[in-house]
């Protein structure tokens, strides 16, 4: 055997021991595989095989084992595997926070059969082992995402492209051409703006040397496409004079091209987002006059302008985000508004253009979003009459059709919401383990610190400026103040929360879903802090039946029991919102709390039957907020409508919302945004 | 009788500081100043507000008076106290009412970390009125057409504590700084730091990419202050990506998870 050092020597004494006792034959075979052993791993590998062999004597008997140590090569192989290999589920936080901040239209990461995007999503492997360094297969991962990134926004998969890329005869002979020819420019185009990317993708793109010599002729065969300027159309105009050419092959970061998907993510989203994009400039433009002082002209015939945008490269060239665009009202100052920022971005990268009819937006002021269906309560409540509720608490409700409030309108009752007992809480935490560990750090550092107070009556220090007013003071016959003192206070934060959950018909499925896992990570956020916070789920049908759901009182620990609970939120009926904001600002305002937060999750516009909907739904709402924000109540929305930038301003106030565009990111942002609102 | 520290003089701007205009905010604030109306300066941290405020006091030749404001900023620190010289109490003005009596520009740095009593000091020299009330003096102080109050706000921070008033803000005349537009800012950074325009362009890119994570692990993005900084070190001889490490990414973050996140981005372009 050759030597050892004495620590690697110790680990074999153990082993040797440890098998002894268990049978001599195991010691014996296992002595003589040691020297291959330890040439294939580390001493942690060794153990490893160690462990695996004795699990196999312990089930399946020494023949079994015996089997096991003679497997050593394959054992090796596999393990080696398992440990240079990466799982996308590690990284994907990494590559998503990466791909925003590369910039474009966000881009989702996921797990998928083929590797490809399709204008949303990109798709990567569950698993991946290429290299024998786990650094490596990292950022293979990294150039894979990039390299997809790079499809999206440079023009790869643009409407006009798209449409001429399916119309070519023969498409699954020109699509691998197509793809060939666009790797060159994409490549040209991230070596252009990104050296660093560029090193990593010429450094691991797994190519041997006749593969390398390849490549080299290709792209001198193609120089035209390696010009800042060459767009798709570049590359299809080459198609056919590549036709029946031998081409390189595939590097390992690149994927397939599945045309047909993506046209129709595009056709959707194109028209989508011109009519987002229509009524976000609305609103804007409602809001513009009044900013500025100089200038202004006249609103009424003022024009939408956009500048920044390189029709040749769609963006320009320096920023790679939306910084880079000017967006203009009239002669006025220019408007920031990352979000409609954002929606020119992806439309820009999905026509290669800004269309001037985009901008051309019918004036006319509207206070409020327009719904057809604006009528009154009329006939409300009525299918619901003779429903029996006990000990229901009364509530106004705000009906605008006459500006006045109905008194006594809604009854409402609360009941807690009936446990479920089942590993939904351990698994969520489970599913969430890496997002949570970083949700704990910031935590941590929230809750932390110390704050010097000064004007204390009794403290540590003498506060010489409190000391030297006072004397001021009394030396012109004033009083003498005796807050004198200043002292360290670990710093307390003040501040008291309620989550208002949307427990409507509407979230059944993922959205149900993915509020209960938001609350799961938010109660072990919050129980980090000494925040008093109450979890609440609303629902409800007509006036007379509205219905709070307790999981969690004010005064109540996360106990099993709220655990229970959160597993046990389902959805029910209606989104009658005004009642259940004013029951549960109710429960605010009774505490002391400097800051006292309603956070409301939701999933879309208020709406009940009878009435409570469009127009009506929404003046009540926005009444039930301006009145808990009169008590000192600071009213947040959280909602994972699409839509609600048209609604929420107006019930909420501009800055008092987000929206989630993903619903799925829903319980990675909440706590996030819960940090944000409280720091 | 005063004790008054520095002379308002003092305060004055003689040198042209290099301010690159990203619109016409500079006739606004000319016909803000012209007019006795206050200026809400909006926008992020490092923008380039202190360095508009300078250009502006310089244009204007009145000198700047700058408070930077805090939670235990009380409304006597704004205003003045009584002090005791030598056995003999002396009132000293505070920097606001110097201000005013003197017709300077007063710049009340992040308005919103003030304590919420003391921002309603201000408010009498908000209207039309714009009265100063020195209540220890029994004196109230009208403010000389010269006086130009500025405040300036962060409104990117979306918190509870950190809100500025309605009745406050609507006294003012909003301008809105964000980052200067990418080609501004690479010239900026040319003239303020002597770096080359490649390594110009290359920061500013950097700073675009974690701009785009705000709200996304970072608070806030790098601001012009940071690439500044960066650019500073880099013209010194620091390696470009040693440089980021210590100016740019340990300034935004110290979340491992995120600070990984940056550097990778830092990599990708230095
Ligand atoms: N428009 C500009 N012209 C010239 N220099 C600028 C401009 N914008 C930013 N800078 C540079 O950025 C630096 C930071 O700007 P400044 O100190 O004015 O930021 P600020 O907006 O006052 O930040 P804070 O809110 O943190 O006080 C300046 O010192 C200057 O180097
Ligand atoms: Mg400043």
């Amino acid at each position: 055997m050759p030597e050892l050092d004495p620590a690697a020597q110790r680990h074999v004494d153990q082993w040797l021991q440890i098998l002894q006792r268990d049978h001599p034959d195991l010691q014996a075979h296992f002595s003589g595989r040691l020297d291959r052993a330890l040439a294939l791993l580390e001493i942690e590998g060794v153990d490893a095989w160690m462990t695996a062999i004795l699990d196999r004597y312990d089930k399946r008997g020494l023949g079994a084992a015996i089997e096991a140590i003679a497997n050593l090569d394959a054992f090796a192989e596999d393990y080696r595997a398992r440990q240079s290999g990466v799982r996308l589920e590690e990284l994907e936080p990494f590559l998503e926070k990466y791909l925003t901040g590369l910039g474009g239209r966000p881009l989702r990461v996921m797990n998928g059969e083929h590797v490809f995007t399709d204008t949303e999503s990109i798709y990567l492997p569950a698993f991946l082992n290429v290299f024998d360094r786990r650094s490596d297969n990292e950022t293979l991962y990294k150039l894979t995402a990039v390299y997809h990134w790079a499809q999206n926004r440079y023009g790869g998969w643009r409407l006009d492209a798209l449409e001429r890329l399916l119309q070519l005869p023969g498409l699954p002979r020109a699509l691998p051409v197509f793809a060939a020819l666009e790797s060159l420019r994409l490549e040209a185009r991230l070596a252009l703006y990104f050296p660093g990317l560029h090193r990593e993708l010429r450094r691991l793109d797994n190519l041997d040397e006749d593969g390398r010599a390849r490549y080299l002729a290709w792209s001198e065969d193609n120089r035209l496409l390696l010009q800042a300027g060459a767009g798709p159309m570049d590359s299809m105009d080459r198609i056919s004079g590549n036709l029946g050419k031998p081409l390189p092959a595939r590097k390992a970061y690149h994927g397939e091209y599945f045309p047909e998907t993506v046209l129709e993510k595009l056709r959707e989203r194109v028209k989508q987002e011109k009519d987002k994009l229509q009524q976000s400039l609305a609103r804007l433009g409602r809001e513009q006059p009044g900013l500025v002082i100089a200038g202004a002209g006249d609103p009424d015939n003022a024009q939408w302008t956009v500048s920044g945008v390189d029709p040749g490269v769609g963006f320009n060239s320096v920023n790679q985000g939306p910084g880079a665009l000017t967006l203009l009202f009239g002669d006025q100052e220019p408007v920031a508004d990352d979000e409609v920022k954002q929606l020119l971005v992806s439309i820009i990268q999905d026509l290669g253009r800004l269309p001037e009819d985009y901008l051309q937006v019918s004036g006319g002021y509207s206070g409020y979003p327009h719904t057809d269906t604006d009528s009154g309560p009329g006939e409300a409540g009525k299918a619901a009459a003779g429903y029996d509720l006990q000990n229901p608490v009364y509530y106004p409700e705000w009906d605008y059709t006459r500006q006045r409030y109905r008194n006594e309108f809604c009854a409402l009752t609360e009941v807690d919401v009936a446990p479920v007992e089942d590993n939904f809480y351990t698994g969520t935490l489970e599913k969430y383990r890496f997002h949570l560990q970083s949700v704990r750090r910031s935590f941590e550092t929230m809750a932390e610190g110390y704050e010097q107070r000064k004007r204390q009556t009794f403290g540590d220090e003498i506060d010489f400026d409190a000391l030297v007013e006072a004397s001021a003071d009394r030396r012109q016959g004033l009083e003498m103040s005796e807050n004198l003192y200043s002292c360290f206070h670990r710093s307390r934060r003040d501040v008291a929360v309620m989550f208002m959950v949307d427990m409507s018909g509407s979230t059944r499925g993922w959205v149900n879903l993915v509020e209960r896992e938001a609350l799961v990570l938010l109660c072990e956020a919050l129980e980090m802090l000494s925040d008093p916070y109450a979890i609440y789920g609303f629902s409800g049908r007509t006036h007379k039946r509205c219905e709070i759901y307790r999981v969690k009182k004010f005064e109540e620990a996360c106990t099993a029991l709220v655990r229970a609970r959160i597993s046990g939120i389902k959805p029910r009926t209606y989104t009658r919102m005004g009642v259940a904001i004013r029951h549960l600002g109710k429960y605010l305002q009774a505490l002391k709390a400097r800051s006292r937060l309603l956070i409301t999750l939701s999933d879309g516009k208020p709406e009940d039957y009878g009435g409570y909907r469009g127009r009506y739904g929404m003046e009540d709402t926005r009444q039930a907020i301006a009145e808990v924000r009169a008590g000192g109540v600071y009213p947040f929305c959280i909602t994972i409508d699409n839509e609600a930038r048209e609604y929420l301003p107006y019930m909420y106030g501009s800055a008092n919302y987000t929206v989630i565009d993903d619903v799925r990111k829903l319980p990675y942002k909440v706590s996030d945004i819960y940090r944000r609102l409280t720091t | 009788m005063s004790a008054n520290p520095v002379r308002i003089e003092e305060y004055a701007i003689r040198q042209e500081p290099y301010y690159e205009p990203a619109g016409n905010e500079i006739d606004i604030f000319e016909a803000a100043a012209g007019n006795g109306l206050p200026v809400l300066l909006k926008g992020p941290t490092g923008c380039g507000k202190t360095r508009f405020m300078e250009y502006m006091s310089w244009r204007l030749d009145r000198p700047v008076i700058t408070v930077s404001c805090h939670d235990d900023l009380s409304a006597s620190d704004l205003v003045g106290r009584y002090l005791i010289k030598g056995g003999e109490t002396v009132w000293v003005d505070g920097p606001l009412t110097r201000a005013v009596r003197s017709g300077a520009i007063c710049y009340l740095d992040e308005i919103v970390e003030a304590r919420k009593d003391t921002t309603v000091v201000i408010h009498p020299l908000c209207d039309d009125r714009r009265l100063l009330p020195i209540e220890k003096l029994g004196e109230l102080l009208e403010a000389p057409p010269e006086f130009c109050l500025t405040v300036s706000y962060n409104p990117g921070y979306q918190s509870v504590l950190k809100d500025l008033k309605q009745s406050t803000r609507q006294r003012f005349v909003a301008l809105d700084f964000s980052y200067p537009q990418p080609d501004r800012e690479v010239e900026i950074l040319v003239k303020e730091t002597g770096v080359n325009t490649a390594t110009a362009t290359m920061l500013v890119r950097f700073a675009g990419m974690t701009r785009n994570l705000k709200d996304n692990g970072l608070t806030e993005g790098a601001s012009t202050r940071l690439i500044v900084n960066a650019a500073r070190l880099i013209r010194h001889g620091i390696a470009p990506r040693q440089a980021c490490e210590t100016a740019v990414n340990q300034a935004l973050t110290d979340d491992e998870e995120i600070l990984k996140t940056v550097r990778e981005l830092c990599a990708s372009v230095v």
